[in-house]
């Protein structure tokens, strides 16, 4: 009588010991799930390579709870335990385990067989669903709860995450847009900038790249556009010489109007027709005639070379004309094919900026931090982003930059962007009046033409000028230093500091108002 | 002997006792837990040490008991003069009819069931040790001859912690010779109200003699007959061990406050007087609970402490009361 009981109480406490181990390793499992789900972006954010060793040490910690759960699941309960439990929660103060171990181990005594006696009969009377009852444990409510907590925590990763600047949903439409600008670049031609800009992308387009990478990344793209950029300037600022130079030679007179009027495709086809002229064939294959520059080195400068194919052309002397005409024919085609490295560029940076939108909105002080409208026009207009075309303002000098007249040959180069990507458009809102800098359009007076506007048929008369020292209306109190303003950026939930932000709000609610007007 | 014999002498034993104590208490009032205490020490072949300051009734109790129980009874006062053999008897020279002298064994005051040795911290340790030697041995040796002492042979001393010149305190070697020491606090007010109305008026209460020395040693046989389970039996061993400061059981407080733990004769002591308290409980077998109920009185003069508790003003009851918290019961 004793023993069964005991074994059915065995039972029961083995499957709630069961139950209670199961629910406590499940309880431990998804409490440090939660908290790796909480610190992981933060932890990841600041050493970025400790996220793949996290996860092992999680998954090494998960196993090894595993399998101890499970041995001490797989011990059962002796009956020996089941007395003393069964003393200890109906309070018989040893009955039940004295008598199993006087019918196990002693002779059995008068004194002990009537103990043994009793010990039955108040085993019979034992109920066993109120000894063991059989019910969830805290354990297993608790680890409900977490999972509930676990699978509330998922779901606002999104949202938390913002505020980490780790957006893991990002992940995919940042990997679909880096796909849609390398395709961009597919038949562009082959090119140093083109190659690091393709690298960058692919870079961006790697899932398991970390934030820091993607930014390194960008920031790479952001180069090979910008060198992009800088080789067409130096392109298109050698045609203009070369147009210079032709101008004044009634042969070329045409080629150098379609080089001003940036035709460089007819340039080269004019070139080409002359190229294949009969007299200047004959002259080509006159052998007594050497070229004036024959085994100089080719100009490594793409407008320099312009400018000496140009001269060259002028030549009297008929095979440097030849020669010349080759070597401008070449570089007009290296000239063309940069501008149009220039153009696919410029399209993925363009792409780039429309992109940023998704980071802008988690990024500080900017527009879609108040509008979650997707074509924002001025997406990131801070020095930080580097972005700069801004409608009516422009951060740094990108404008095409006509050169004066006291100017020496290499300025537009060296001190403008050629990229033409500064809107004219003048200033809207006074609340634009904080960038540092601002374009300013002006007119270039002429003897010839005094007050003549820019038609696109002649030569520009206008241009852009930077302001280089434009005063801030930003007033000193909001100006903040860095260290506080880092602090200050620290404490406030959306990540723009209380006295900034207002002036931040008003300033893009002021430029998306004028451009409603 | 068959379970309904064991019934009986079960019910009997519990009978007794019931009926001892409540003779007992006729006359002394409160101190329940002494009287079973002392009752206990009596069926478990034990003696007992009575411990309190003067005028609770430590002499009043064991004359009580003497009365009650139907014993040769003896008193001996200890005073720093008594001699051995004032307590174990001499040899005297006895001349008969003829002239011819002899030597005849006159017996001490301790040939007899029940002695009580008050003060016995006030005799000297020659005294003391003479009588220490007849509640070992349960005889005594005088002039070369072995004198057995009649059963049951139960010793009650006495003796007053706060009075300390004058006095001989006992060895711990003569210490554990006792099976319990039972404190007598003071009484509270109720009590001596109860007190004073029994012992100021013309007649004090008088009690029967309700058990005969046969009884009594029926019921120490069936006090020794309860069988003990082996898992009950560890956790005594536990509890001693745990008093041990040098045992890999010990407890925190022992290792910090206990000079010497309790010798086996303080487990023997918890077995046997837990026997005795689940016969009163109207228990066959012994539980972890009859084990903890005897641990004070079985072990708080087995418990040596060191100089640190005692300048903590550290007793052993607290100690032993922690150890009884922390030491587990033996699940299997």
């Amino acid at each position: 009588m004793i023993i069964g009981v005991l074994r059915e109480l065995g039972r029961r406490l083995w499957i709630n010991r069961a139950t209670r181990e199961a629910a406590f390793a499940l309880c431990s499992i998804l409490f440090c799930l939660v908290c790796f789900q909480l610190i992981e972006p933060a932890v990841i954010a600041s050493v970025p390579s400790i996220g793949t060793a996290m996860r092992i040490a999680l998954f090494v910690a998960f196993v090894a709870v595993t399998v101890e759960v499970a041995k001490r699941s797989a011990r059962g309960v002796s009956t020996r335990q089941a007395a003393a439990e069964a003393d200890a929660r109906a309070h018989l103060k040893d009955e039940l385990k004295s008598a199993h171990w006087f019918l196990a181990e002693m002779e059995i005594s008068p004194f002990a067989e009537m103990q043994v006696q009793r010990a039955a009969a108040t085993a019979a009377r034992l109920d066993l669903a109120d000894l063991a009852p059989r019910k969830l444990s805290a354990h297993a409510f608790a680890a409900g709860g977490l999972g509930l907590l676990l699978a509330g925590l998922v779901w606002l990763t999104p949202q938390l995450s913002r505020s980490w600047d780790f957006n893991p949903e990002a992940g995919p439409a940042v990997y679909r847009e880096s796909a849609d600008l390398r395709m961009l670049l597919k038949d562009a031609p082959r090119d140093a900038a083109i190659e690091k800009l393709d690298l960058a992308l692919r870079r961006l387009q790697q899932t398991d790249a970390t934030a820091g990478e993607k930014g390194r990344a960008r920031a790479d793209a952001r180069d090979a556009i910008d060198q992009a950029n800088m080789e067409a300037a130096a392109a298109r600022e050698g045609l203009a010489r070369l147009a210079e130079a032709l101008k004044s030679n009634p042969k070329f007179e045409s080629v150098a109007q379609a080089l001003n009027q940036g035709r460089v495709d007819d340039a080269l086809a004019l070139l080409r027709k002359l190229n294949a002229d009969p007299a200047a064939a004959s002259a080509r294959e006159d052998p007594a005639i050497e070229p004036a520059d024959k085994g100089s080195a080719p100009e490594s400068n793409l407008g320099l070379a312009l400018e000496s194919a140009g001269r060259d052309l002028n030549s009297n002397n008929a095979a440097v004309n030849q020669d010349a005409l080759n070597r401008v024919i070449n570089t007009l085609e290296q000239a063309n094919e940069r501008i149009e490295v220039q153009n696919r560029v410029n399209s993925v940076r363009r792409r780039m900026d429309d992109n940023l939108v998704v980071t802008s909105q988690r990024s500080q002080l900017t527009a879609s931090q108040f509008d979650t409208r997707s074509n924002v026009p001025n997406p990131t207009p801070s020095p930080e982003t580097g972005s700069s075309n801004m409608r009516g303002g422009t951060l740094f000098r990108q404008a095409t930059v006509a050169r004066e007249e006291n100017d020496s040959a290499r300025e537009g180069s060296q001190t403008g962007d050629a990229s033409g990507d500064s809107a004219a458009l003048p200033l809207e809102g006074t609340a634009t009046g904080r960038l540092d800098a601002q374009l300013k359009r002006e007119t270039i007076p002429r003897k010839d033409d005094m007050g003549e506007e820019p038609n696109g048929t002649g030569d520009p008369g206008w241009f852009y000028s930077a302001s280089r020292e434009q005063k801030s209306t930003l007033q000193i109190e909001n100006g903040r230093a860095r260290a506080s303003y880092d602090r200050e950026d620290a404490i406030t939930h959306d990540r723009v500091p209380v006295r900034q932000k207002s002036i931040v709000k008003n300033y893009f609610l002021n430029l998306h108002e004028s451009e409603k007007e | 002997m068959n379970t309904v014999a064991v019934e009986g002498k079960i019910r009997a034993f519990r009978e007794q006792f019931q009926r001892v104590r409540d003779e007992i208490s006729r006359v002394i009032v409160g101190n329940e837990e002494i009287i079973s205490g002392v009752m206990t020490c009596l069926l478990a072949r034990g003696h007992v040490l009575l411990e309190g300051i003067p005028g609770v009734g430590k002499t009043k109790l064991v004359q009580t008991m003497a009365d009650v129980l139907h014993l040769k009874f003896s008193r001996i006062q200890f005073t720093p003069d008594l001699m051995p053999g004032d307590i174990i008897g001499t040899n005297i020279v006895r001349e008969d009819e003829a002239g011819r002298k002899s030597f005849d064994f006159q017996p001490g005051p301790i040939f007899a069931n029940i002695v009580l040795a008050d003060e016995i911290n006030r005799a000297t340790p020659k005294t003391q040790s003479a009588l220490l030697e007849a509640m070992q041995e349960n005889s005594v040796s005088a002039a070369g001859r072995t004198h057995a002492l009649d059963q049951p042979f139960f010793v009650l001393a006495t003796q007053n912690p706060i009075e300390l010149e004058g006095t001989y305190p006992l060895p711990e070697a003569q210490m554990d010779r006792f099976f319990f020491k039972l404190k007598l606090d003071f009484p509270d007010v109720e009590q001596l109200h109860l007190i004073i109305d029994r012992t100021t008026r013309q007649k004090e209460p008088a009690v029967q003699r309700v058990l005969q020395q046969g009884q009594i040693l029926d019921m120490r046989e069936t006090a020794r007959a309860i069988p003990v389970a082996r898992p009950v039996q560890e956790y005594a061993i536990r509890v001693t061990l745990a008093t041990h400061p040098e045992s890999n059981q010990a407890h925190e407080m022992a290792k910090k406050y206990v000079r010497f733990g309790s010798s086996p004769r303080g487990t023997q002591a918890l077995i046997l007087g837990a026997k005795v308290h689940a016969l009163m409980n109207d228990r066959v077998y012994v539980s972890c609970e009859d084990v903890r109920a005897v641990a004070l009185p079985a072990l708080r003069h087995r418990v040596l402490l060191n100089f640190e508790a005692e300048a903590q003003r550290m007793d052993s009851d607290a100690i032993l009361a922690r150890i009884l918290e922390w030491v587990p019961e033996a699940t299997a």
